[in-house]
């Protein structure tokens, strides 16, 4: 690892087998194992949004088992209240006490499946665990598992019968990603079965949750240079002043921004960052952060078709673009 | 071509000269000139063959006067590189049967794919077809070319006018105005699916007999207070000044929270057509409609026909827009309409 010691190369490593355990199971989708996994680095969520039967399930489970964590995946229907999630408290007639039975919140990896068919109630009661990492029943607080990674995912936009999340509440996730269909060679593997939950069985823990943990505090040492602090805080400026652009990027956004593009080059093996690794996260992380006005709405601009002009547009700083 | 022929012709009298002065070195020369000529042929071809174009917006909607940026992807499936290409790239209103070109220039790499950029800069709102219409493919030493026209793929480009906001005042009656007729559970009428139905109105059983989406109406639309009606007739479209008052007239009146209907002469459909306008998604997708309609230049009285066809539609007041930008509110022409204020 470029300028690091064991300790950092042995964490990479380390990162790089956990990849490897989950592509055994999760064919083709190599970027996308990557981004999670970054997000997972950064500290933080993830919201897939994709049709169904693509592997996001199959990707949750690959990421709990190489990393030893507990997992829960909930189907969210629109008959899904906040207490199946966050837990409840039932009276014990023999202690005179309310005793608080959890819910499948308390967990490390949640699968939050078809978030979007779930009434506002029930997902502000699961974004509000996110954010605060807490789960408040009865006035009474209580910390969910640390680590807590939360993968949600969302049927594709215009499905009859769905809330999709707003725009306040889709901030809390660092990423968005789209999983898609996989290519021909990974899909006859699919149907030959080597590939699914038949395989999840091959899978071997790296590490366990405080091996996450560790992974994350390396993750947050590296180091940023203030002119690519500058450089990015232009880049979210540009999106609250765009012409297709009618809700910029927040300041939580930036601070995800930061976080992902440290994990990024983590997993490059670089103890610092570059503008490549901002560019890399950039649109998972601003894509979903984002709200086209009515005018690029009406005449189906592609949100990814915006965000790539910005970045091309905010010139890189000035040594990284002598160094290109 | 012209100059393949044009060299083929210098190489023939190159050689014809050799002969008649028995010089060996012309005739080398003139042979020289033909493997070069064979050879470059033999390459135009092979690239002809083995190279794909496409053109593509990103960003299919753009602010009048500012730049659209269009891509050319060339997918070249040969080993040889393209040195040198040149694009010619029509922009055009969708309207109109001849439009501005564009010159690009780029090159490829072998066997690969390379993006050409390219910039278009409309000056006029509406819709636009761009498309490529043909293109030079020179030979390595860029002496030779072929010209080939692709198949005529075409890219949307919206180019928007800026609305600007003119001050209205919406009376009480206007404000209050309900325009409604007619029993809720009586059916009114079976129309085909407009953006903005309700899925619930879907009438399954026509829709499947007529292959399209109907909607089923069970009283009728309520009315607008405001109807503003668009004349296209008298002369071409005007174009640029034209939208940007019938926007700005119609996004005012949307500001101020006062739903209304735009009403125009449509020469594809031969009949009057009308939009509700009751926010600013759908005056955009109003907008959209418009920059497809054609004009006939015929003089047409609009308010008339729309009478005849909508009997029963009452309203306050009605803005009548035409090619010259005059402006008549109520029948009385209205100067400087910026500097005034709307009372509907």
């Amino acid at each position: 690892m470029t300028g690091a010691g064991r300790a950092e190369e042995e964490a990479v490593f380390l990162a790089e087998r956990v990849i490897e355990e989950v592509q055994k199971t999760v064919k083709g989708k190599d970027d996308c194992i990557r981004a999670a996994f970054a997000a997972i680095l950064a500290g933080g969520h993830i919201l897939i949004e994709d049709v169904p039967g693509v592997g996001k399930t199959t990707l949750a489970l690959a990421f709990s088992k190489a990393m030893a964590l507990d997992n829960h995946r909930v189907q969210f229907t629109p008959d899904v209240l906040p207490a199946d999630i966050l837990g409840f408290s039932m009276y014990k007639k023999n202690t005179d006490t309310f005793v608080y039975h959890p819910g499948t919140i308390m967990c490390n990896l949640f699968l939050a499946d078809e978030i979007n068919r779930t009434s506002p109630k029930t997902q502000s009661a699961l974004l509000e665990v996110m954010e605060e990492g807490m789960v408040t029943v009865d006035g009474v607080s209580r910390p969910v598992p640390s680590p807590f990674i939360v993968m949600a995912t969302q049927n594709p936009k215009g499905s009859a019968g769905t809330q999709l999340l707003p725009e306040s509440q889709l901030d809390r996730f660092m990423i968005s990603m789209s999983m898609g269909y996989p290519d021909m060679e990974s899909e006859i593997e699919i149907a030959k079965g080597r590939a699914g939950s038949l395989s999840c069985e091959e899978i071997l823990p790296v590490m366990d949750a405080e091996g996450l943990e560790r992974l994350k505090a390396s993750v947050s040492d590296v180091y940023i240079q203030d002119v690519l602090y500058q450089y990015m805080a232009a880049l979210v400026n540009a999106t609250r002043n765009n012409p297709y652009i009618e809700l910029g990027v927040s300041p939580r956004g930036t601070i995800a921004l930061t976080r992902m593009a440290k994990a990024n080059a983590f997993l490059n093996y670089r103890n610092f960052v570059l503008p490549e690794d901002i560019e890399e996260v950039f649109l998972p992380v601003t894509k979903h952060r984002i709200l086209l006005n009515t005018k690029a709405r009406v005449t189906h601009v592609s949100t990814e078709a915006v965000l790539n002009k910005l970045f091309s547009d905010v010139p890189k700083p000035a040594a990284f673009r002598e160094r290109v | 071509m012209l100059r393949f022929l044009f060299f083929a012709g210098a190489m023939a009298a190159l050689l014809y000269i050799a002969v008649i002065y028995a010089s060996n070195s012309l005739v080398i020369l003139a042979f020289a000139g033909i493997l070069l000529m064979a050879a470059a042929f033999l390459y135009l071809l092979l690239i002809r063959f083995c190279t794909r174009f496409s053109l593509e917006i990103p960003i299919s909607m753009v602010q009048q006067e500012m730049p659209a940026e269009f891509e050319i992807k060339i997918e070249n499936k040969s080993i040889l590189p393209v040195v040198k290409l040149k694009f010619q790239t029509v922009c055009k209103l969708s309207i109109e049967k001849s439009g501005k070109k564009i010159w690009t220039q780029g090159a490829a790499d072998a066997y690969g794919n390379t993006i050409v950029k390219g910039k278009l800069t409309p000056y006029v709102s509406g819709g636009y077809h761009v498309y490529i219409k043909k293109i030079k493919i020179y030979d390595l030493t860029g002496i030779f070319s072929i010209t080939r026209y692709p198949g005529k793929e075409i890219s949307r480009l919206y180019v928007m006018p800026e609305p600007e906001e003119y001050a209205v005042t919406v009376s009480e009656a206007s404000r209050h105005f309900t325009g409604e007729s007619g029993d809720d559970a009586e059916l009114f009428q079976i129309r085909p699916f407009r953006d903005g139905d309700r899925l619930q109105s879907i009438h399954w059983k026509m829709s499947a007999k007529t292959d399209e989406l109907m909607i089923r109406e069970n009283h009728a639309s309520a009315g607008c207070p405001v109807v503003l009606f668009l004349d296209f007739g008298g002369k071409k479209k005007g174009g640029g000044n034209f939208y940007a008052l019938a926007l700005s007239l119609s996004y005012s009146l949307t500001a101020a929270k006062c739903p209304h209907y735009v009403v125009w002469y449509s020469v594809t459909e031969q009949d009057i057509m009308r939009a509700k306008v009751e926010n600013e998604e759908c005056l955009y997708q109003l907008l959209l409609r418009l920059f497809d309609e054609e004009t006939d230049g015929a003089n047409r009285d609009i308010r008339m026909l729309y009478c005849e066809k909508y009997r029963t539609d009452y309203w306050i007041t009605d803005i009548f827009v035409n090619q010259n930008c005059n402006v008549l509110i109520n029948g009385n022409l209205t100067e400087r309409i910026k500097e005034v204020e709307l009372i509907v």
